[in-house]
């Protein structure tokens, strides 16, 4: 474990890394803090750029513009209470109230100490326990690969907001028949290609991000007339006395472990966690009626917490290869550019990204606190920005994004299509995360039913063979109608 | 009927239509005996989600928190899809820099800015300087047509 880490700081600590790890905290700031952009828009915007590095090197900038972007948000979420992200909601419930109490610098040093601390303990826990969850995954097969899909699949359905479950699995539904657009790699078969040289390749990842999220949400803004101004900050104080340091010691540590195993889970990701985090501090210490109200420790709790799962969320993808969220999703998308198959062999095949990606979570966390102390005044004029001139320039941003991959322009003509197929869906209240989710995973799901089914002669037997399959196949069973329990339970 | 369940309705419409046409795709003749072929996953997705569309559409939905179509601004934010889908068909003819630069005028316009000075600073700075960028980055895009035809 300790030669995969020096390994990955010998990757990092090389002048190209570094730089990368900073431009990619400093950008994932600033368009984190924008409020309807969050890490898929900011992740799916970079991902060009990193197309000429090499995979650990875009990784790693990657993964800085993630935990950036998540940073920046809760600086919109404390100063204006409009938060960036759905993960920095939380951060905003006594955020802004100390921010509009006069202590807007104490509220931001607050959260770049708190996301400064989860970052951390988070990646030394991702250290401890990735290599024996990677360990633990190689004795899995194609059935058991099926099946865990299919569960990670539904968990981020039935972790949906209330009232979303059916809607959200309906959406997982079409990003998988979305995904057999194009030629079956297996049989050389064209589906649903309408006689069009254009869709021979499929759909692209990156065109199905843009469309249904920067460009969907800059829509979105355009047509609920949200065209506020915000004005400029100021920093004030942003010390904390020992008193201070001293009550939200134990409620930083609390909430990264609570964040980082929250965020191991697929689907669960940093808004839960964030939520979580907020309500075992409110109902669970002798203050939580104060909170609301601008108490330190609510929001120190979801911003220590949001941080934490970010890192999280890396154990599923970098040791099982299976996202734990729509973010997660788009990275998978990246290492599949890359030419990287993510599997739990990663972790052996490919040591050198694994861990300079891990390496690179110390380092970005550093970063962004050095980033971010100074700074947040400075970077926080963007949001003055009219709207006017912004969300023409996140749409030229978003098509020159998908046309400088393919340089086809039915490409644009195709993303201005799902971009109004996702705003009218978003309308009707159903979520996009799902989606893109069932998009990525729906080649590798196809894949290993192929090959599981193969296997097994052609019998669906596959499914209650082993007993690791049949674990996951009643986890998923118990996902699926948990939503309905959880209604019965509740009535 | 209320605009979610007219949504529904398209959604089955939607799975209807891809169900129908998995049916259509080119199988071997060996292909067709096979356990899993080209069509099953396909069939899988388009009878899941059949199911859970009719089940929508069956299942009373809440509909209080959806957005009162009504208070929408539906003119700017078509214009701006319009504007995105013939910056598509537009862009090899003009190309990238007049098309560029037309797109981010028109765009401040839709949305309300009438400053001509900041408008034209901003949009010639954004589109000079991805080009000098990706100009660096050795990607070379296409004056357009037009430009080749009155040079």
């Amino acid at each position: 474990m300790l030669d995969g880490l020096l390994l990955g700081f010998q990757t990092i600590l090389s002048v190209q890394n570094l730089l990368l790890v900073l431009s990619g905290c400093a950008v994932g700031t600033i368009i984190g803090m924008l409020p309807g952009l969050g890490p898929i828009s900011a992740i799916a915007l970079m991902i060009p750029i990193t197309y000429g590095f090499e995979p650990a090197s875009g990784m790693i900038l990657l993964a800085g513009v993630y935990y950036g972007a998540i940073f920046g948000g809760s600086t919109s979420s404390i100063l204006i209470n409009a938060p960036g992200v759905a993960g920095t909601v939380a951060t905003s419930f006594d955020g802004y109230p100390l921010a509009s109490s006069g202590q807007p610098g104490k509220a931001l040093a607050i959260a770049a100490y708190a996301s400064f601390a989860g970052g951390t303990i988070a990646a030394v826990l991702l250290v401890l326990t990735a290599p024996y969850l990677a360990k633990l995954s190689l004795g899995f097969q194609s059935a058991d690969y099926f099946v865990l899909m299919l569960l990670g699949l539904c968990l981020v359905s039935a972790f949906s907001k209330r009232g979303e479950y059916l809607k959200a699995l309906l959406m997982t539904c079409f990003g998988l028949a979305l995904s057999t657009v194009g030629t079956d790699l297996t049989s050389g078969v064209q589906r649903f290609t309408l006689g069009r040289m254009d869709l021979i390749d499929g759909i692209s990842f990156l065109l199905l991000a843009m469309g249904t999220f920067a460009m969907a949400e800059a829509i979105l803004m355009v047509l609920r007339g949200d065209n506020d101004k915000f004005q400029g900050v100021t920093r004030g104080s942003m010390k904390l006395d020992r008193q201070e340091v001293k009550t939200l010691s134990p409620v930083v540590g609390r909430s990264s472990l609570l964040g980082f195993f929250v965020g191991i889970l697929p689907g669960a990701g940093a808004t839960i966690a964030s939520f979580l985090a907020y309500g075992m501090e409110k109902y669970f210490t002798r203050d939580g009626p104060q909170f609301g109200t601008g108490n330190i420790k609510g929001l120190a709790a979801p911003e220590t917490a949001n941080n934490a799962a970010c890192t999280g969320s890396f154990v599923p993808l970098l040791t099982l290869g299976i996202p734990g969220s729509g973010t997660t999703a788009i990275l998978l998308g990246a290492l599949i550019a890359y030419g990287i198959q993510p599997s739990p062999r990663l972790f052996v095949d490919q040591p050198g990204i694994f861990w300079a990606v891990i390496a690179s979570m110390y380092i970005g966390n550093l970063f962004l606190l050095a980033l971010n102390l100074p700074l947040i005044p400075y970077i926080a004029r963007i949001l003055a920005i009219p709207r006017t001139m912004l969300i023409p320039g996140i749409l030229f941003f978003s098509i020159m994004g998908v046309y400088l991959v393919s340089f086809n322009t039915f490409d644009i003509l195709m993303l201005s299509m799902i971009a109004f197929t996702a705003v009218c869906l978003r309308l009707l209240s159903f979520p996009m995360a799902p989606m893109l989710l069932g998009f990525i995973l729906g080649g590798i799901l196809e894949d290993n039913l192929r090959r599981a089914i193969t296997l097994a002669d052609g019998q669906w037997s596959f499914l209650w063979d082993r007993p690791s399959t049949v674990i996951l196949i009643i986890l998923t069973l118990l996902v699926l109608i948990s939503p309905v329990i959880q209604r019965y339970i509740s009535k | 009927m209320n605009t979610y369940k007219f949504g529904i309705i398209l959604l089955i419409c939607c799975f209807l239509i891809y169900t129908h046409f998995t049916g259509d795709i080119y199988l071997d003749l060996w292909a067709e005996e096979e356990a899993f072929h080209a069509r099953t996953f396909p069939y899988l997705i388009g009878i899941a989600g059949l199911a859970i569309s009719v089940l929508l559409f069956i299942l009373p939905g809440n509909t209080e928190h959806l957005t009162d179509i009504r208070q929408l601004k539906f003119s700017p934010a078509l214009l701006l899809l319009g504007m995105t889908a013939g910056y598509g068909l537009l862009l090899d003819y003009l190309g990238f820099i007049v098309a560029s630069f037309l797109f981010l005028i028109l765009g401040f316009i839709i949305l309300g800015e009438r400053r001509i000075w900041r408008m034209g600073v901003s949009a010639l700075l954004l589109v000079a300087g991805l080009w000098f960028l990706l100009d660096a980055l050795e990607i070379h895009l296409s004056p357009g047509l037009l430009l080749q035809e009155i040079l």
